[in-house]
C-alpha cells in the first residue's frame, strides 16, 4: 500500500514541479537572458547560427553551448548552495533572512541581483495565486509572501525557490535540478528570440545536451557550503554586469 | 614613529620550501591633544607595530609616511579621498619574490584610531609551479585578516598575482569595517528606512587581480588552480562609545563576498573560457573617505558605451569594465545591504564594486591605475608604479 501512496505523492509533486517550471508560469523569466544578451553584444558569444553540439562534446564546443556550460557551472557553484540551504533552513523566517543577507553580499553583480529579485517576487506572487497557502513543511507560502510584502525579505530567487519547493513538498534533488533547468531554459529561450544564434529546434537539442551537465553540476554542488559559494567562469558574470551599458537591448538582464 | 624592525626568526621547518609565515601589523594614531580649537588639528602621528616570521617580511618605509598628502578631513575638493592622518604604506615582502608550493602567508592588519594604511607589494605576486604531477600539486596560500576602526582607512593595493604553469594558489582576504551609529536621540535616527549614515565609519579599498600567466612566454591560464575569496563585513563597533545604543543586530552585516575558482576542465579549458582576456581585476571601494570617488566611478562606468558587437571575441578596446553600486540602508539600528546600478536604491552609493577584464595586461593595469588615480593623491603616491 505504501508504494501506492508514495507513487501518488510522487505524481502529485511531479505535477507541481511541471507547473513551477512551465514557461507559462508567470515568474517573469521571459524577460531575462541570464547574461546571454550582454555576452553576445560584448563578443564573448560570437553571433551566427551554430549547429548542435556533437553527441559527445569535445572541446571546443560551439560558443552558445560553451556559454550554457559556463552558466550552468556558475549557477551550480554560486546559487545552488543557497537554494539547498534555503530548502533545508526554510523552517524559520529568521534563518531565511540571515541566508538572504549572505546571498546579497555574494550577489554584488547588480544586474544579476535585480533579475533575482524580479523573478523571486514573480515566483512568490504566482505560487500563492496558484497553490494558496500550501505548506508541507517549513515556512508557509503565505508567510513567505508576507515577508516579501513587508520587506523582511527582499525576495531573491534562489532563496525563495528553495523555500517554495520545500513548502510544496518537492524533493531536494528535483528542486536543484529544476533550478538549473529553469536557468538554462531562460537563457536558451532568450537565444531563440534574440535570433542570431539558434533556432528553436537546435535550442531544444542544446537543452537536451545539458541534462548530464546539469545532473553532474547538482552532484558537484552538494559539497559546496554557503560560505564556499563561488564563481568558476567569471567572464560570463563580468559580461552580465555590463548589461546596463549596452546601447540597445531586448532583455532586463 | 616606532616602526619595529621585522623579526627574522629562523624557520623551524626542515623543508625550506614549505612553511607558514605569520605576520601582524597594527597602525594607530596617538590620542589627539586636548585643544579648544574646532575642528581639531588634522595631523596626528601614526604608529606602526610590525611582527613577522621568516620568510615573510613587513616593511613600512618612512618615505611614504612623510608625504605631503596630509590634508584636513573634508577640506579636499573633488573626489580625492580625505584621510584623517598621513597614510602609511606596508610592504609585504617574501624572500624569493614569490610563493613556492606549500608556502603559506598568514597576515593580520589592524587599523586603529584614525590611522590610514595602505598594504602593497613590490612587484607581481608570483606563484611558482606546484611539485609533481597534477595529483600531487601542493597549494600555496595567502590569508589576510584585516580590521578597520570607525575612523580608520585601509587600502589593499597589491600588484597582480601571476600563477606559473601547474601552480595552485589559494587566497582568502577578510576585512571587517567598524562603524559607530548615530545616537538614538539624534532626530535623523528614526525608525523609518533610510540610507545608512553612521556617526563614524571606516573606509576600505580592495584590489584583487590576476594576470593569465607569463604572457611573454605564451603561458596563458596554464596554472592548476587559482582560488581567491574576498569578504567584507560591516560591524557595529559596540564597545567604542558607551552611550551608543545597543544594536539590534550585533552580528556583522555581510557587505561583499566574492569568490572565484579558476581551473581548466576537460570540456572547458580556461584558455577557451577566458576568450582573449588575460587580466581579471575586482576593485571595491567602501566608506566615507572614498564615497566621492566611488560615486564618480559608478557614474563614469555606468555610461552606455558602444561595443564591437560580436565581430571579435573582445570588445573594441579589449577592455571590459563595469561597476555596481553598494548601498546600505538602516532602520531602527538594523543595517541592510542593497545592490544596484547607478541611482539604485534611490540615492548616493556607499561604495562601488568594479570588475575589469583586459586582453592586454598592461592596458588593464593602466586602466586600474587611472580609475584609482584620485586615491594616489591622498595616500602619498601610486604604489603600482
Amino acid at each position: 500500500m505504501g508504494s501506492v501512496v508514495d507513487e501518488e505523492r510522487g505524481a502529485a509533486t511531479l505535477l507541481t514541479l511541471l507547473q513551477l517550471v512551465d514557461s507559462a508560469f508567470p515568474v517573469g523569466g521571459f524577460s531575462h537572458s541570464n547574461g546571454l544578451e550582454a555576452s553576445i553584444q560584448l563578443g564573448l558569444v560570437p553571433s551566427g547560427k551554430q549547429t548542435a553540439p556533437p553527441p559527445s562534446p569535445s572541446p571546443p564546443p560551439t560558443p552558445l553551448h560553451s556559454f550554457l556550460l559556463q552558466s550552468v557551472s556558475n549557477v551550480a557553484s554560486l546559487h545552488l548552495p543557497f537554494v539547498r540551504e534555503a530548502y533545508r533552513c526554510g523552517h524559520t523566517m529568521a534563518s531565511l533572512c540571515v541566508l538572504e543577507a549572505e546571498w546579497k553580499a555574494c550577489s554584488h553583480n547588480h544586474v544579476a541581483s535585480r533579475a533575482s529579485v524580479k523573478q523571486g517576487r514573480g515566483l512568490i506572487g504566482s505560487v500563492v495565486a496558484a497553490f494558496g497557502d500550501a505548506s508541507c513543511s517549513g515556512v508557509s507560502l503565505s508567510g513567505l509572501d508576507a515577508a516579501v510584502a513587508t520587506g523582511q525579505l527582499d525576495g531573491h530567487f534562489p532563496i525563495l525557490w528553495g523555500a517554495v519547493c520545500r513548502a510544496l513538498g518537492v524533493p531536494l534533488t528535483d528542486t536543484m535540478e529544476s533550478y538549473l533547468f529553469a536557468s538554462s531554459r531562460t537563457a536558451l529561450s532568450a537565444a531563440v528570440r534574440e535570433g542570431s544564434l539558434t533556432g528553436p529546434l537546435n535550442a531544444q537539442r542544446l537543452q537536451a545536451a545539458l541534462r548530464d551537465p546539469i545532473r553532474q553540476a547538482v552532484r558537484m554542488s552538494e559539497g559546496i557550503a554557503v560560505c564556499q559559494a563561488h564563481c568558476v567562469y567569471p567572464l560570463v558574470e563580468y559580461c552580465q554586469a555590463s548589461h546596463d551599458s549596452l546601447f540597445a537591448k531586448m532583455f532586463y538582464s | 614613529m616606532s616602526s619595529g624592525a621585522p623579526t627574522e626568526a629562523s624557520s623551524t621547518s626542515t623543508d625550506a620550501s614549505a612553511s607558514i609565515s605569520r605576520g601582524r601589523a597594527v597602525f594607530d594614531t596617538l590620542p589627539a591633544p586636548i585643544t579648544s580649537c574646532l575642528p581639531p588639528p588634522p595631523l596626528r602621528p601614526v604608529t606602526a607595530t610590525l611582527e613577522a616570521t621568516y620568510p615573510l617580511r613587513l616593511h613600512v618605509p618612512k618615505r611614504a609616511a612623510a608625504t605631503d598628502s596630509l590634508q584636513h578631513p573634508r577640506s579636499t575638493g573633488g573626489d580625492v579621498p580625505s584621510l584623517r592622518s598621513a597614510c602609511q604604506w606596508l610592504y609585504v615582502l617574501n624572500y624569493g619574490a614569490g610563493l613556492v608550493a606549500g608556502d603559506c602567508i598568514d597576515l593580520q592588519v589592524e587599523v586603529r584610531g584614525a590611522a590610514s594604511a595602505l598594504v602593497t607589494t613590490q612587484g607581481y605576486g608570483m606563484v611558482y609551479h606546484g611539485r609533481g604531477s597534477s595529483e600531487t600539486i601542493v597549494p600555496s596560500g595567502q590569508r589576510m585578516t584585516c580590521r578597520v576602526s570607525p575612523r580608520g582607512f585601509l587600502a589593499l593595493v597589491p600588484h597582480p598575482i601571476i600563477c606559473f604553469r601547474d601552480a595552485h594558489f589559494k587566497q582568502h582576504q577578510h576585512i571587517t569595517v567598524e562603524y559607530i551609529p548615530r545616537p538614538a536621540d539624534d532626530p535623523s535616527a528614526s525608525d523609518t528606512r533610510r540610507p545608512f549614515s553612521p556617526h563614524e565609519c571606516g573606509s576600505v579599498v580592495l584590489l584583487d587581480w590576476i594576470v593569465a600567466g607569463r604572457v611573454a612566454s605564451d603561458e596563458l591560464w596554464a596554472f592548476f588552480a587559482y582560488e581567491t575569496t574576498n569578504v567584507i563585513h560591516l560591524q557595529h563597533a559596540g564597545a567604542v562609545a558607551p552611550d551608543t545604543p545597543t544594536p539590534n543586530n550585533p552580528t556583522p552585516l555581510p557587505l561583499f563576498r566574492d569568490s572565484v575558482k579558476l581551473s581548466s576542465t576537460p570540456t572547458l579549458p580556461l584558455t577557451h573560457a577566458m576568450a582573449a582576456y588575460r587580466l581579471l581585476a575586482i576593485i571595491v571601494l567602501f566608506g566615507p573617505a572614498v564615497e566621492e570617488l566611488a560615486n564618480r566611478l559608478l557614474t563614469e562606468l555606468s555610461r552606455k558605451r558602444p561595443h564591437s558587437g560580436g565581430a571579435t571575441v573582445v570588445c573594441a578596446d579589449g577592455l571590459l569594465v563595469n561597476a555596481s553600486g553598494v548601498y546600505v540602508e538602516e532602520r531602527g539600528g538594523e543595517v541592510r545591504l542593497r545592490s544596484g546600478g547607478l541611482g539604485g536604491a534611490g540615492g548616493r552609493a556607499h561604495g562601488v564594486v568594479i570588475r575589469l577584464a583586459a586582453s592586454e595586461p598592461r592596458e588593464g593595469m593602466s586602466e586600474v591605475e587611472r580609475l584609482l588615480g584620485p586615491l594616489w593623491d591622498s595616500v602619498g603616491g601610486n604604489p603600482l608604479k
